[in-house]
């Protein structure tokens, strides 16, 4: 369904989407008719990868002549209920259902004549409804993620979740409704206090729209919308490839390119009939785009935004001036990583410019035997780094292989790409992924795990609602995670050439997502300020694709067809607008986070302690502290450069390492080199 | 941003495409799409609206009658010219798919002004009664009377400005773009056969009118071998189209699926239902029947799916030049009324038709009314065949109706869709008398009925079934949920199979599929019974007037309706003909015509039968006499059976 997760950096994040999106479809006033998704799903999971484009550069140490893994761990899905089918889950549904019906009597038109504590009594009741409407939610969920063939099995239980939650739509509404005074005197009862920044969160982007319009705005995105996303998806995994009487699905192509072996002429052939391929289906692919592009338009204009991102900067609660402040930063970097990384890799193949086909390609003298990773070496690799860090980050992290909350063995019919589902308090969060063995995979389980504590920690602490997390924000624990997986292997690397590869795959997996992905932002926000204008061709978005993409890498990389079609295989485009920029964010806020930890380590064991104290501070806080007031403990500044410079110091660190290691040492070809014109 | 025009296909089998079919000529409406008149225009429209909105928005209620009939005057100014922008927007990309995202950018803009005088009609809505009552008796605004009871029709189902306003704004990213979605699909659609590429268009032509059984068979097969192709495209648009109406139907309170459709045709529920329940009661005294003669006819048990429009066996449909065409419609037309064939000329004569077939270009045919300061169009696509010139007589009667209605203004033009098919299905019936009154030849005079009846079963009982079918899958997806293709095909079979008949064999791979290309299901939801409506209407006309002593006398009246336009709802046109549509005995007298057409048939096939066998006696005993049995075959040779033509309607 989306690039594989082969096309992931060996280092680079694996996205699991925040929740956001569903959660800006259930926060409207739902009116009369019921809302579209169910609320309580809190992480959608989603398979895309983060850094999904250049990614064959990265080479893969999965091939496909690699026997399967066996005695891989399957999750338990028992621990919610003993099947589809079962007594247990029918019981559930009933008691849900009465209770929500109860609900409805009891607060439907009288939401705005509470008091404050029956309003906070009101909250915790609802909070509780949507607690265990939730698991069912994720229980669904998981169940389709296991086997794809349940998906014939959950449309009933679906269309009930949809109709449940429609009966306690109306409580939302009626919390945006309220006026702010009367909110604000409320908000004083003990009862109530606590949920100030959910409701907060429930009224956001609520206040410039009538409620009947929101709520139109809601059911019509929820069918509209939806059904783009979905044509967007059934396209792209109708494309072929078509390589001699062969034809290969878009995933499959890319499989081929993972292989490091393949010569660079078979490499330009294949990116070339992928091209090709892409290129055949332009015209639906542009018409869906500039359908959603237009949708989204219209959407801000409705609501009075003046830009395009404006919606997305909401829902991460950040301000247009933060998202401002890092992307300039980040593109002002450009010349001294991306340009700079991509320039040092074309000197180690003895070339000033490189083609496309090449940068996938391994570099001379770069080991090229995989190594395999048993599982149980992943684990206890993980583990250790995670006790290094803190014993009780360890000790949370055991519990999901200790449980069976992991789901790492490679089925047929299973839902492709990894995800840390959170499933409310009272449920464990659930982990999957498929587990080959190789470098990536094991990077995966870090990262996945990162999630798992994240949600473990903030869901008992903080209940449903608190919980959530912003997007900038929700790959924190993650992306840390993978640093200290990583510096565990590399400190326990003793091969200098596997050192070098490492430090090289860090540096360019932390490039595509905290630089490349801001590209992309950059080419949405081109796409969208062009779309005013008019309805784009394919030609004309492939137009600005092509300049981003040389704005990031430089002119040590001759581009080629496919870097020219690519725009079409990045589902975020489609699916999620802008969110994009979250993995720059998250990336680059989470190297500046790793900075302090590291200088924190220098400073001794006291100062240690209290990072970590601080870092664990920060995973619960869920929604109750603005992202400004969440680094404070940290003494860091997110609306200065510093802050995201600080970050950006962290690959530049890794590049000068890089460049030491060289056994000739290279001139800084940085230096020389200007950055394109923009 | 110039276009390349794409090559016409050559793949046509059943009749080469006549050279010099005429293009139409877009310049009456403006003289190019970067030409400044065609900018002019534009700017033009959003100032005039923003004009609009400026003098009258929030003050429709203080209008004095007088008042309110200058405001709607300049209303309808501004419409009109909206609709000429995107009639010609519209136009062009019907001929050339590549202007797609040029006519999706016409579009935006003409929907950005009308964001400006969306209050206009809402505000109408606003009006109390009372207050109406009064100021109407001002002339200036009683002669919008019937457009103004038109709009009030909605007042009911009318959600709040802001709502509205935002349904209005998300459109183009919705129903507009999904329907977009779709024509480019079919577009884009290559049927491979006998290592050609046929375009859809051509697929169906083939299919409907190749003489080749054996390669109808092989398009049918490929064809619904392609659409299954792009099945889970067509099924999400359907159920997305459907889930939007339903959506759409919840807030504004209709209660079927189909009642925002009656609406706006000006009819009641009952009236329909009663219509298509007379149709399916009499599925087995008509299509059954028919198909079960056809079946037997060629030989078979059951007929291909692709057999059952095809020319009967042994018979070359007869193929038809343009000008020859144009001579026979104009002359049938002529013999009703010189007034309308005099407009009907003007068509041919001044660029209206744009009958070429195409790459890139729109299958089918329409006749596009335009604006009355300019004139109708008319697209359609001429191979040659008969039924390419009952298309043509379809089309030239729309516009003919068109270009009478337009006088009635731009506001007051639209003709309810009850009697918009009126024109089209009656000069269809004109042209197909004229045709049978040319032939003196008894077979020739067979097939010809026989191709009839089979038009009028695929107008009447085809589009009930049709209207059925979209119930079912309306009603399911609103009901139970999303539809998988293959629930879909299900319906479509169901509902297919029901209508046809046990001889027809709708088991043949394909068949399934072809609810897929139907444009109506996606771009008109239940406008199909129309057609039924219309033709049983028709056929209960036409009755009329084959009984009428005075002619020029029913051609008036008859005249007469089609120039009320908007202005009359089918009940008030019908009762200066003395029928009723309430009547159930009404539509058991239209379907009634089907069946005498093929008693008729049945008849006239038996007197040939008995020719040809006494015929054959005859041949064999002379060729006894003279040479040994050398084989001939069939029927070919169509032997000198000639009876004396009966005169026009005496057939039935």
């Amino acid at each position: 369904m989306m690039p594989d997760k082969n096309l992931r950096a060996r280092f680079g994040a694996t996205a699991r989407k925040s929740g956001h999106e569903a959660r800006k479809l259930t926060h409207g006033p739902g009116g009369s008719a019921p809302p579209p998704t169910p609320p309580p799903v809190i992480e959608e999971k989603k398979a895309v990868p983060a850094a999904a484009p250049a990614n064959d550069d990265v080479k893969d140490d999965a091939k496909p002549a690699k026997p399967k893994k066996t005695g891989l761990p399957k999750w338990d899905l028992t621990h919610f209920y003993p099947g589809l089918e079962s007594a247990e889950l029918e019981a559930a549904k009933e008691d849900i259902t009465t209770r929500a019906e109860n609900f409805r009597k009891e607060y439907e038109d009288g939401v705005t004549y509470l008091t404050g504590p029956e309003l906070g009594e009101a909250v915790a009741a609802y909070e509780a409804l949507q607690v265990d409407l939730n698991t069912i939610g994720c229980y669904t969920m998981l169940m389709e993620a296991e086997s794809l063939g349940n998906f014939a099995k959950t449309a009933a239980l679906k269309k009930w979740q949809e109709e449940t939650a429609g009966i306690i739509g109306f409580f939302e509404d009626g919390l945006c409704e309220m006026k702010e005074r009367d909110l604000m005197t409320k908000l004083s009862a003990p009862e109530l206090a606590p949920y100030g920044p959910w409701i907060a969160r429930v009224r956001t982007g609520t206040s410039t729209l009538d409620a009947d319009v929101e709520s139109m705005a809601s059911d019509f995105q929820s069918v509209n919308r939806e059904s783009w996303r979905r044509l967007y998806y059934e396209t792209l995994s109708s494309i072929r490839v078509e390589q001699g009487d062969k034809k290969l699905t878009v995933d499959e192509a890319w499989e081929v390119l993972t292989d490091e072996d393949l010569s660079v002429e078979k490499r330009a052939e294949m990116r070339d009939l992928v091209a090709e391929a892409l290129k055949d289906n332009a015209k639906r692919m542009a018409l869906i785009y500039n359908t959603i592009v237009k949708d989204n338009l219209t959407d801000m204009e409705i609501r009075g935004h003046g830009r395009p991102d404006h919606g997305e900067n909401i829902a991460n609660a950040v301000t247009d001036e933060i998202v401002d402040t890092m992307a300039d930063t980040v593109k002002n970097s450009y010349s001294k990583i991306s340009h700079r990384f991509y320039a040092w890799k074309a000197k180690q193949h003895g070339v000033e410019v490189m083609d496309r086909a090449l940068v996938g390609k391994p570099i001379p003298g770069e080991p090229t035997e995989d190594k395999d990773y048993e599982f149980a070496d992943a684990k206890k690799t993980i583990l250790r780094s995670f006790r290094k860090f803190s014993p009780k980050f360890e000790r949370i992290a055991k519990k999901f292989f200790d449980d069976n909350y992991i789901d790492a063995e490679a089925r047929p019919d299973k839902e492709t790409g990894a995800f840390s589902l959170a499933t409310g308090p009272g449920n464990h969060p659930y982990i999957a992924l498929t587990y080959t063995g190789s470098l990536v995979d094991l990077v995966t389980l870090g990262h996945e795990l990162g999630h798992g504590v994240h949600q473990v920690l903030a869901e008992k602490k903080r209940g449903l609602f608190l919980s959530e997390m912003s997007t900038t924000v929700s790959e924190t624990a993650s992306i840390f995670a993978e640093m200290l997986v990583f510096e565990e292997m590399l400190n326990g690397e003793k091969d200098p050439a596997r050192k070098k590869q490492l430090l090289m795959e860090k540096t360019e997996g932390m490039m595509l997502n905290g630089l490349q992905q801001l590209s992309y932002y950059d080419f949405e926000m081109k796409v969208h300020e062009a779309r005013k204008k008019g309805e784009l061709d394919a030609e004309q978005i492939s137009d600005i694709w092509v300049q981003t993409q040389k704005d990031y890498f430089g002119p040590a990389v001759k581009m080629d067809n496919l870097d020219r079609y690519y725009w079409m295989q990045v589902p975020h485009f489609f699916d999620s607008p802008f969110y994009v920029y979250s993995y720059s964010f998250a990336q680059i806020l989470v190297s500046g986070l790793y900075q302090s930890y590291k200088a924190s380590e220098k400073e001794g064991q006291a100062a240690k302690e209290e990072f970590v104290e601080n870092y664990i501070g920060l995973l619960e806080t869920g929604i109750t502290r603005n992202f400004y007031e969440m680094f404070k403990p940290f003494d860091l500044d997110p609306e200065t450069p510093e802050f995201w410079q600080n970050g950006l110091s962290l690959m530049d660190k890794y590049m000068t390492e890089l460049e030491k290691m060289d056994d000739k040492p290279v001139a800084k070809p940085a230096a020389k080199l200007k950055a394109p014109k923009r | 941003m110039g276009t390349e025009r794409k090559k016409p296909d050559q793949n046509n089998p059943p009749a080469a495409a006549p050279a010099a079919l005429p293009r139409w000529n877009l310049a009456d409406l403006y003289p190019g799409r970067d030409s400044p008149e065609f900018k002019q225009a534009l700017t033009d429209l959003e100032d005039q609206s923003k004009a609009l909105s400026d003098k009258y928005k929030g003050k429709i209620g203080k209008l004095s009658g007088q008042q309110l009939g200058e405001a709607i005057e300049a209303f309808e100014k501004v419409s009109n010219l909206a609709t000429r922008i995107t009639t010609f927007a519209d136009l062009t990309r019907a001929v050339d798919d590549g202007q797609s995202a040029f006519t999706a950018d016409v579009m935006d803009k003409v929907r950005k002004a009308g964001d400006h005088t969306l209050f206009f009609t809402l505000e109408i809505n606003k009006l109390r009664e009372g207050d109406l009552l009064e100021k109407i008796a001002a002339p200036k605004l009683a002669q919008y009377g019937p457009w103004i009871g038109k709009i009030r029709a909605f007042k009911e189902y009318q959600l709040s400005d802001d709502v509205e306003k935002y349904k209005h704004k998300m459109e183009p990213v919705a129903e507009e773009a999904w329907r977009r979605l779709f024509d480019q699909l079919i577009l884009d659609l290559r049927v491979p056969v006998r290592g050609q590429k046929l375009t859809e268009g051509d697929a169906v032509n083939a299919i409907d009118n190749s003489p080749d059984q054996k390669y109808r068979h092989e398009v049918f097969a490929a064809f619904g071998k392609t659409l299954a192709g792009e099945k889970k495209a067509f099924a999400l648009i359907t159920n997305t189209l459907a889930d939007l109406k339903a959506m759409d139907d919840r807030w504004r309170g209709f209660e079927s699926p189909e009642d925002s459709r009656h609406l706006e045709n000006q009819i009641d529920r009952e009236t329909v239902d009663a219509l298509t329940k007379a149709v399916r009661d009499n599925y087995t005294k008509t299509s059954h029947r028919y198909y079960e003669w056809k079946a037997k006819k060629s030989g078979v048990a059951r007929l291909h799916p692709a057999d059952r429009n095809a020319p009967l066996p042994g018979e070359k449909g007869r193929s038809y030049t343009w000008d020859e065409a144009k001579e026979i419609v104009l002359t049938s037309f002529e013999k009703l009324s010189p007034e309308m064939a005099k407009i009907g000329r003007e068509f041919f004569d001044k660029g209206w038709i744009d009958a070429e077939p195409r790459a890139g270009k729109d299958s089918g045919g329409f006749s596009h009314p335009a604006t009355p300061d300019a004139h109708p169009y008319i697209l359609m696509n001429f191979y040659g065949t008969a039924g390419d010139v009952m298309t043509l007589a379809h089309e030239l009667g729309h516009g003919i109706h068109q270009v009478l209605a337009n006088k009635q203004g731009h506001l007051k033009s639209d003709t309810p869709l009850t009697l918009a098919e009126t024109a089209s299905v009656f000069g269809e019936m004109l042209t197909f008398r004229e045709l049978l009154s040319r032939e003196d030849d008894l077979i020739a005079r067979r097939n010809m009925t026989a191709a009839k009846i089979e038009d009028m079963l695929n107008t009447v009982v085809r589009q009930t079934a049709f209207f059925t079918f979209e119930q079912k899958v309306h009603g399911e997806r609103r009901d139970k949920g999303e539809l998988s293709p293959e629930r879909i095909s299900e319906i479509w079979l169901e509902t297919q199979k029901a209508s046809l008949g046990p001889s027809v064999n709708m088991d043949v791979p394909g068949a399934e599929n072809l609810w897929m290309q139907v444009p109506h299901f996606i771009h008109t939801p239940f406008y199909v019974y129309a057609y039924s409506f219309g033709d049983c209407l028709v056929n209960a006309l036409y009755d009329e007037y084959t009984k009428a002593a005075d002619k020029p006398g029913f051609a008036q009246k008859y005249e007469n309706l089609l120039a009320a336009g908007g202005t009359k709802r089918h009940d008030r046109a019908l009762a200066e003909f003395g029928l009723d549509t309430t009547d159930p005995e009404f539509w058991k007298k239209g379907l009634s015509v089907i069946e005498r057409y093929i008693d008729d048939l049945v008849a006239l096939d038996a007197k040939i039968e008995s020719v040809l066998k006494s015929k054959d006696d005859f041949k064999k005993a002379a060729d006894d006499v003279t040479k040994p049995a050398t084989n001939d075959n069939d029927q070919k040779p169509v032997v000198n059976i000639r009876i004396q033509p009966k005169g026009p309607g005496g057939a039935p």
